[in-house]
């Protein structure tokens, strides 16, 4: 490296340039500081606190570069953003601010982080609209609808029985898939609490095939308070399920939900929830009616933006008027998403097992759940505005032991027969 | 500094600069380094026959041409910290650098051929003010310590034709040049100075000394327009070409388990699948007509 300081004028000057131009086998000045710094600002919290570091030492257009670089590698890191709006208007930027945060127009924004940009811009900004349903205030949720095409269509929702070991039918069906989920949380919830409401729906409804109709609803309501430490709600439940267009069941009861951080990305969710069934004469009818409980542990791990992980186990009793459809059973969960490129296309992986023991174990029959699910999909967004193009692919399967205690098996007792279903699907997707 | 030193450190930059200039192909010295890179961007360097693809901290020489495709975007991290932010579809080369880091000073000179461009002066930079200048084919802008971005080319004119002071002026869509001062202001916090830059079109010089003003050059020996308040709508389509966005404007990080009534729920009724129900079944006591087919 050469030493300005050694410099006595004009044309030496030149001089140790001109050494500087020849081919350049070692480092420039700046060269490794330059790279150390890249380094240190690779990762988005590392981006934040060398932006500070660089801010509290009075170079805020250094600060905004790092942030800029930030923003191009993580272009959904909001926190950034917000960020480098701050540091815009404390570069007497403000419409730069201001243009920059209509970025963030229906995104999840914490009310600290609002708070400490709009503090920065001497709180003139106007805070980016349509609060997500996350951490801050605001509505959110997503729309969808789609194709479903499922091997052996008939089995999900109709109970197929092994009667003297004849073949089982077994068609493919081509169904319309729909549903929605709205989510709302007052303002203020974050820091000092709110209500919060949802709602939602899913449907499915053949096109060819075994009739494979059903509707689920659900609304809650209730309570809670979310911060950086922990969160929590109270609230009501109600959910209603239709199958062929006919009643099926009806459930109303309340939940609660505890949550706290692991550490910074990651959450240890506690629930539980207790309702009360209401069986239509299509299903099992007022035999059917009784309380169900279900109680679980959930964790819930940030991968980076839309990048996340979850696992779960619950334990669940449902009690009936007749004994024989009450049970006990439990589950345990798993899924993923992960980005597969710059552009917002991800993967999503989920597994659901779940085991159920009715208590109709005497005197005739033995009957064990066991029913699962593994869904894979891939979506990439069509447009910036939360439109997404999803397509997935799926196995299902409810697999029942149901042993005659009696020998010989009683005739009008059939053995409830297994069922296992590929399907595959593709979604519009509309999050907002 | 004192005024005495300052005007040495001057004399010494330029001095050094023009005869390092004359005396070797500038190919060798690095200037600076490949900081982020977004999408596709290309380089040709001295060693290059071709444009190819500009890797992610690799050095960047005086005269290396680097060239960006559509929505892609390169931020140059100069050795004096100077942030250059090339945007979509640019055609961009370092013609000169000279820094002196013991003495905190520094200049650039660069070329702006086509594309969207952000320029932010590091501290060095700004202790050699009016050293550093950033050419596009119609205007010659001097640095004088701050942050300014634009446009040259097709983009330029179209973001310019959106401002009311501007209006569908005729321009050339290969050269036209948009340019807008962003900063500091007079009331920048820390050790930020109000930044202004001189914009030189053949004898005319404008001066843009408060963020938001912007100046458009239609073409070549046309007349510039402005200075005029560049519109919140300019501003984002020119931050369009030089930033990123959100990817959708979905939940960030929401975890969305998808539901599964089949598994999920005690969701089914008998006697589907073209069986016959048995109503005498104790296990579920459910009434006929499940399952009907379609």
């Amino acid at each position: 490296m050469i030493d300005f300081s050694l410099l006595r004028g004009p044309v030496s000057g030149a001089f140790a340039i001109m050494a500087m131009t020849s081919p350049a086998l070692a480092q420039e000045p700046g060269e490794a500081d330059i790279d150390a710094m890249l380094s240190a600002s690779a990762t988005p919290s590392g981006a934040i606190s060398m932006a500070r570091s660089q801010a509290e030492a009075g170079d805020l257009t250094g600060a905004a570069a790092t942030l800029e670089r930030a923003l191009l590698n993580n272009p959904n890191a909001h926190q950034i953003r917000l960020a480098y709006a701050g540091l815009l208007c404390r570069l007497d930027d403000p419409q730069g601010a201001r243009v920059e945060l209509t970025q963030l127009d229906g995104q999840s924004i914490s009310d600290a982080d609002w708070a400490d940009t709009n503090g920065a811009c001497g709180g003139t900004l106007v805070r980016p609209t349509g609060g997500t349903g996350g951490a801050s205030g605001g509505l959110s949720g997503q729309m969808w609808t789609g194709l479903s095409y499922d091997s052996n269509a008939s089995g999900p929702l109709a109970v197929q029985f092994d009667i003297l070991n004849l073949p089982l039918p077994s068609k493919d069906g081509l169904a319309v898939v729909a549903g929605m989920r709205f989510s709302g949380k007052s303002d203020g919830y974050y820091d000092n609490g709110g209500a919060y409401g949802s709602f939602s729906l899913a449907a499915k409804n053949s096109i060819d095939g075994p009739d494979q109709r059903y509707e689920v609803g659900e609304i809650r309501a209730g309570y809670g308070r979310q911060s950086g430490e922990s969160d929590f709600s109270l609230g009501a439940a109600f959910r209603h399920g239709r199958i062929f267009n006919k009643p099926y069941v009806t459930e109303a009861g309340v939940d609660a939900r505890i949550g706290l951080k692991s550490d910074e990305t990651s959450r240890l969710y506690l629930r539980g929830e207790a309702s009360y069934q209401w069986y239509g004469k299509f299903g099992p009818g007022n035999n059917g009616n009784g309380w169900r409980l279900d109680a679980g542990i959930a964790y819930e791990k940030k991968l980076g933006e839309d990048s996340w992980f979850a696992a779960g186990a619950a334990v669940e009793h449902k009690d009936a008027k007749l004994r024989d459809i009450g049970y006990a059973g439990g589950r345990v969960y798993a899924a993923m998403q992960r980005p597969i490129s710059d552009n917002g296309a991800y993967y999503n992986l989920s597994a659901t097992v779940r085991y159920i023991n009715f208590k109709d174990n005497a005197p005739v029959l033995d009957r064990r759940d066991f029913r699962a699910t593994v869904r894979g999909a891939l979506g990439m967004p069509l447009t910036q505005t939360g439109l997404i193009f999803e397509v997935g692919t799926s196995y299902t399967t409810r697999q029942v032991t149901n042993k005659a205690t009696v020998n010989p098996r009683p005739a009008f007792q059939p053995n409830i027969a297994d069922y296992g279903s590929f399907g595959a699907d593709a979604r519009l997707i509309w999050k907002f | 500094m004192t005024q005495g030193k300052n005007i040495m450190v001057k004399a010494h930059l330029i001095a050094a600069a023009s005869l390092a200039a004359l005396a070797f192909p500038a190919h060798a010295q690095t200037v600076g380094v490949n900081a982020a890179i977004r999408n596709t961007v290309t380089m040709k360097t001295a060693r290059d026959a071709a444009y190819r693809p500009a890797k992610l901290q690799e050095r960047i020489a005086i005269g290396d041409n680097i060239a960006t495709a559509a929505a892609s975007v390169l931020q140059i991290l100069l050795l004096d910290r100077t942030s250059l932010t090339v945007g979509a579809n640019a055609r961009v080369k370092i013609d000169r650098f000279v820094f002196d880091p013991n003495r905190s000073a520094s200049a650039v000179g660069a070329s702006i051929a086509k594309g969207a461009f952000r320029f932010m002066s590091a501290k060095p930079m700004r202790g050699a003010p009016g050293q550093s200048s950033i050419s596009t084919p119609v205007a010659t802008i001097g640095v004088r310590g701050t942050i300014f971005e634009g446009a040259v080319g097709a983009d330029a004119v179209r973001i310019a034709r959106g401002e009311t002071a501007v209006g569908n002026v005729a321009a050339n869509e290969e050269t036209a040049t948009l340019i807008v001062l962003r900063g500091p202001g007079s009331r920048a916090q820390g050790d930020e100075k109000p930044g202004a830059i001189d914009i030189s079109m053949g004898a005319q010089t404008v001066t843009l000394d408060r963020p938001g003003l912007a100046l458009f050059v239609p073409g070549p020996d046309m007349a510039p327009i402005g200075p005029f308040t560049i519109s919140d709508s300019g501003l984002a389509q020119l931050h369009a070409l030089l930033r990123t966005t959100p990817n959708s404007r979905r939940r960030a990080n929401a975890v969305e388990l998808d539901s599964n009534p089949i598994v999920d729920l005690i969701f089914e009724c008998e006697g589907g699948g073209d069986v016959q129900f048995d109503p005498a079944n104790p296990i579920i006591s459910s009434s006929s007509g499940c399952g009907t087919e379609r």
